[in-house]
């Protein structure tokens, strides 16, 4: 039987309009009540009727941005039923709680700082360009900033070479910055190759560095395996599996 | 709404299809873009959050479960949590306040551009609001369209929490009616 300072609280919470607490009462509470998530369910499709009358059409490069977006990011799976794990969030949209906006800021802010220079460097020298990749470019990169779970790291090399990343596992994309590398020299390019685990582990190719490697900064995909980035020097056009010694190798954040 | 569209090109989206993706965007991101846009207001906030909310939709796809709800709830959901957890998180509760203050005598539709196909919709859902009493009216808009909490709003009425809580129950079951018979 449904108590009634819970009956009182299905309004206030399809209309989001609880407080963090009550919220999750609210949703203890609905996941052991059938007919109450009955009622919210139908409460929460009023609310959708008033974001639907205040539709409007966002800016079209929202959708280029979104869509290319897409194209790399990896998907949450639901974890399999396992009767042992701790009751995670519960599922869907609802509870998936995150930190305010500006303590995510203050976690990425040593990404931040690792970034800017690159970025800045970047954006300063492009005289010309297709400024919309800039944008979806700069966006994919703001987007692994502000996880909550971004980390940095980098390594520098013999030759000062600077590899850093900034990694974030929810995501599942890196944001790569490269800077003070020496031209690779004619017939020659770098490569980064994400590598599961040293010395001998899975190697993948993540792309050649731009011609601008003195100063660069890529967004990549990265899967749940990949412990290390590494850049290579190789034949013109890159290589299948690395050639030759690293000039630079990155020990990845586990999480 | 009887074939939920969006809940079929949910579950092909959850299943990594990046056309069925696409295909979803044209259908929501104007509700999407126009919630969080009028939570937020500002313009480049509200595309920014609607990037979030777009991209957290082809993330979570895979755990849709249309047993829940439609697709277009389940997207608006989202959308309204996340632009909500934005202004109760950036901006300072002081100047929320003197903001909704200002607000509350204003229309309650604005100057955004509206989605055309999204005109019977409004027109209805606004007829509609008027219908609620005006104490129903107010409690419903402040939370969702202004992002307060039910004390927050239940202070900005100086009306007791219980009483607000029934009249947003009451707002929004006397709008359902009133839709129901509109359409």
């Amino acid at each position: 039987m449904l108590r009634r300072h819970h009956r009182s609280l299905g309004a206030p919470y399809a209309l989001n309009a609880l407080p963090p607490k009550e919220q999750r009462r609210v949703e203890r509470h609905l996941a052991g009540c059938d007919n109450c998530r009955g009622r919210v369910a139908a409460l929460t499709a009023d609310t959708t009727r008033l974001g639907e009358a205040v539709a409007a059409v966002p800016p079209p490069e929202l959708r280029s941005r979104v869509l290319t977006a897409v194209r790399t990011m990896e998907q949450e799976r639901p974890e399999p039923a396992a009767p042992a794990r701790k009751p995670g969030p519960a599922a869907g949209p609802a509870s998936a709680g995150r930190p305010a906006w500006g303590l995510r800021l203050a976690v990425a802010g040593a990404a931040l700082a690792l970034v800017a220079a690159a970025l800045l460097g970047v954006q300063l020298t492009r005289v010309t360009g297709d400024l919309d990749a800039e944008r979806t470019r700069a966006q994919a990169v703001e987007q692994v900033l502000g996880a909550p779970d971004a980390t940095a790291a980098t390594t520098t090399g013999d030759g000062g070479e600077v590899l850093g990343a900034v990694v974030s596992r929810d995501l599942g994309q890196a944001v790569v910055t490269v800077s003070g590398f020496p031209a690779p020299g004619p017939g020659r390019d770098y490569q980064l190759w994400a590598m599961a685990d040293r010395p001998d582990g899975a190697v993948r190719s993540a792309g050649l560095l731009p011609d601008d490697a003195d100063r660069s900064v890529l967004t990549r995909a990265l899967g749940p395996q990949v412990k290390y980035f590494a850049v290579t020097s190789e034949p013109a056009g890159g290589s299948r599996q690395p050639t030759t010694k690293p000039v630079a190798q990155l020990p990845l954040p586990a999480s | 709404m009887g074939d939920d569209l969006e809940g079929k090109l949910l579950a092909l989206v959850g299943r990594g299809d990046q056309d069925a993706f696409e295909e979803l965007y044209g259908l929501v991101s104007a509700p999407v873009y126009g919630l969080v846009r009028r939570v937020l207001r500002d313009a480049a906030q509200s595309e920014e959050v609607a990037q979030e909310v777009l991209l957290e939709v082809w993330r979570t796809a895979p755990r849709y479960d249309p047993e829940r709800g439609a697709g277009r709830t389940w997207v608006l959901t989202l959308a309204h949590r996340r632009a909500v957890d934005r202004v109760r998180s950036v901006r300072a509760a002081r100047e929320r306040e003197e903001r909704v203050g200002r607000r509350t005598a204003g229309p309650a539709f604005d100057e955004v551009v509206e989605a055309v196909e999204g005109r019977m919709e409004r027109d209805w859902v606004r007829r509609c609001l008027q219908n609620l009493t005006d104490l129903q009216r107010q409690s419903v808009q402040l939370a969702y369209y202004d992002g307060c909490t039910y004390r927050e709003v239940s202070q900005r009425l100086s009306v007791p929490l219980g009483t607000v809580k029934t009249r947003m129950r009451d707002g929004l079951l006397r709008m359902r009616a009133c839709l129901e018979g509109a359409a």
